[in-house]
């Protein structure tokens, strides 16, 4: 399982460590039953606090991800479906590639095209949040 | 929360009259790996100085593990348990590797050959090089070794990766990632290198002229931190600086840039009312967030 | 380990010292001057390098650590000293121990074969140098104490400074007799009767002991 996080980025690391692990899972990097590496091995392989670790490594168990047994370590999940996320994925792909088209002939530069796809996207998260905060 | 393995109240510190600490409340819980980041002068090793009681504080109170450091006899039971790395990372130049870390060795009775071995291994040291002709980055490494190795509870490092290269950098990172994983050690270092700081930590405490400005977990600080752009078809009207649930605001000519805190979408809200043209979220980085707290006049 | 450290700091002074005396041996015999005829001035000589010798090995400060001119008068390596889990009075007293046996150790083996060349019997012998021991450590007191408030240059020269200072007070002051400079004159341990070398041995102990005390105190409040 590659795992590469940007320290940097404005997104909380545990939600990025999250983000590819389950994408690992998805793709069938990882499959179901199959264990994950230690907290202790991601921690110190990437050079990352363990605490966030295993924040993401909760998170993923809260939702239903992976099973974390005691003294055992992380298991993916048996019971989860991935056919239907992963033809989501080939469909989100789709719908990307011909809004990608439309914006580029409206004459955006790729570096553009990228600030307005990460407001919109920061806003989104906004809307949603405030969507569920109201519910 | 009870379980603090630094906390202080009232710090305060002057040098010949200037005031160095203003009041330092610090509280580090264990088993976090704390950035404590600041401007060069703004008393980050006065700071730790006063943890090891190489420096008497003017006022307020220092607690370690959970009890008050106020004596000699206090600060030494104290420092059985910590590693420190200094600024200036200077060891013996009479000494040897090998003969610097056999002379350390007896002060700490939890001292982990293991982990000696394991460092003296990764961080590639010459036991027989005399202490003077190591680069710096070696010598960093050789304290870093003698701080770890030790069995130490909790580390207090200054600068712990400064003029190191990346290679080694991420060596250290790694070793103090380890160390907080497998022995559950607690990490208070200062530091410029804000990206390692945002790889590193967990919480983040940042200094500025003697005061704490920042101080909570580095995840909370990003998911409640947002910095919203606007842009307006005149000039950004001055409503802008008194929008409630904004920190720090920077407009020019037509766009604003806010930090906004806390319930941003009712930040968003207020600012959408004084209508303008185009309006951004975006996240806060650290270095962000740095510059913001400390270029207040 | 703090022994071995100290010793580590000042191993070469301590070669340094052996070789003037031996020197002045060398000058004493190469000369082919009658020791008995210079034995006064040859003594003094020899206690002068005692006195020298016992500030040089002092630097119990926990100041200097053996480099010259440091930007904030101590060298780095002594935060490191300091954040090891000892209290600064044991660093301060292996460190002034050392030192101190050091230099009694020096003036053992320099001062036996010079009294015993002098002329003087076992007992004379080892009770001049003994008070040799005894009042070196007034010089060795005071350059500890100066070692905790400057660097090594000024306390290198004050401490002889103070010695110099001691050496002309014998003159004037109405407590010459305390002056632990005597405790160094041959006339003090041959002369009949009553013990002449005791005063000059307790002016020493009390001069030392307050060196020490006032070193502690400063060291107690030191900031670093």
């Amino acid at each position: 399982m590659e795992l590469r996080i940007n320290f940097s980025s404005g997104v909380p690391i545990y939600v990025q460590l999250m983000e590819q692990i389950k994408h690992a899972v998805e793709i069938g990097a990882v499959r179901a039953g199959e264990q994950l590496p230690a907290i202790r091995k991601v921690a110190e392989d990437l050079a990352m606090n363990p605490n966030t670790v295993v924040r993401a490594y909760r998170e993923l168990e809260r939702d239903g991800i992976l099973e974390l047994r005691h003294g055992s370590g992380a298991y993916v999940s048996a019971t989860r479906t991935t056919a239907a996320k992963t033809a989501a994925i080939e469909r989100a792909g789709g719908i990307l590639a011909e809004a990608l088209e439309e914006v580029a002939a409206l004459g955006l530069t790729e570096a553009e095209t990228r600030r307005v796809f990460e407001s919109e996207f920061a806003q989104g998260r906004e809307r949603g949040r405030t969507t569920r905060r109201r519910s | 929360m009870n379980d603090l393995v630094i906390r202080t109240r009232g710090l305060r510190k002057s040098y010949d009259g200037s005031p160095a600490l203003r009041g330092i409340d610090l509280a580090v819980p264990r088993g976090s790996i704390c950035g404590f980041l600041g401007r060069n002068g703004a008393g980050k090793t006065t700071t730790l100085k006063l943890l090891l009681n190489l420096l008497r504080p003017d006022a307020g109170e220092i607690f370690l593990f959970g009890d008050p450091v106020d004596s000699e006899t206090a600060a030494v039971a104290a420092r059985r348990r910590i590693g420190f790395v200094t600024e200036e990372k200077q060891l013996y130049p009479f000494m040897t590797v090998g003969q610097t870390i056999r002379f350390t060795r007896p002060f700490f009775p939890g001292w982990r050959r293991d982990l000696e071995a394991r460092y003296l291994k990764i961080f590639h040291l010459p036991e027989s090089k005399p202490v003077p002709k190591l680069s710096k980055g070696m010598r960093a490494q050789l304290m870093l070794l003698l701080a770890l190795a030790r069995g130490a509870e909790l580390l207090i490092l200054d600068e712990p990766t400064d003029g190191l290269d990346p290679a080694v950098t991420e060596e250290v990172l790694q070793a103090l990632a380890g160390l907080a994983a497998t022995e559950g050690t607690s990490v208070f270092f200062s530091s410029h290198h804000l990206a390692e700081v945002e790889q590193i930590a967990d919480r983040v405490c940042l200094i500025d002229r003697g005061q704490i400005v920042i101080d909570g977990a580095l995840d909370d600080l990003k998911t409640d931190c947002r910095r919203i752009l606007l842009v307006f078809s005149g000039d950004a009207p001055a409503a802008v600086a008194a929008l409630a649930g904004v920190d720090h605001v920077r407009t020019r000519g037509r766009t604003a840039s806010l930090l906004a805190h806390g319930d941003t979408d009712a930040t968003l809200d207020r600012a959408r009312e004084l209508q303008p043209e185009s309006v951004e979220v975006h996240p806060v980085t650290l270095k962000e967030l740095f510059l913001d707290h400390v270029k207040e006049a | 380990m703090l022994w071995w450290k100290a010793w580590m700091e000042t191993r070469w002074r301590l070669a340094f010292l052996v070789a003037c005396f031996a020197l002045l041996w060398a000058e004493g015999l190469l000369f082919g001057v009658p020791l008995v005829r210079l034995r006064a001035a040859f003594i003094l000589q020899y206690a002068a390098i005692w006195g020298i010798a016992a500030t040089m090995l002092a630097g119990a400060g926990l100041n200097s650590q053996t480099t010259w001119g440091t930007s904030t008068g101590y060298h780095g390596s002594m935060l490191f000293t300091l954040s090891l889990p000892v209290a600064r009075r044991k660093l301060f007293a292996v460190r002034a121990g050392a030192g101190a046996v050091e230099t009694c150790a020096l003036i053992v083996i320099t001062g036996v074969p010079l009294v015993r060349f002098a002329g003087l019997g076992w007992s004379a012998a080892s009770l001049y140098v003994a008070g040799a021991c005894v009042c070196s450590m007034t010089a060795y007191a005071i350059s500890a104490l100066l070692a905790c408030v400057t660097g090594e240059m000024w306390q290198l020269y004050g401490s002889w400074g103070a010695l110099g200072a001691l050496g002309l007070s014998m003159r004037y002051a109405p407590l010459a007799r305390f002056n632990p400079l005597r405790g160094f004159f041959l006339s003090a341990y041959t002369a009949a009767a009553h013990f002449p070398w005791l005063d000059a041995w307790i002016g020493s102990a009390l001069l030392a002991a307050l060196c020490c005390f006032t070193a502690v105190r400063i060291l107690d409040r030191k900031e670093y």
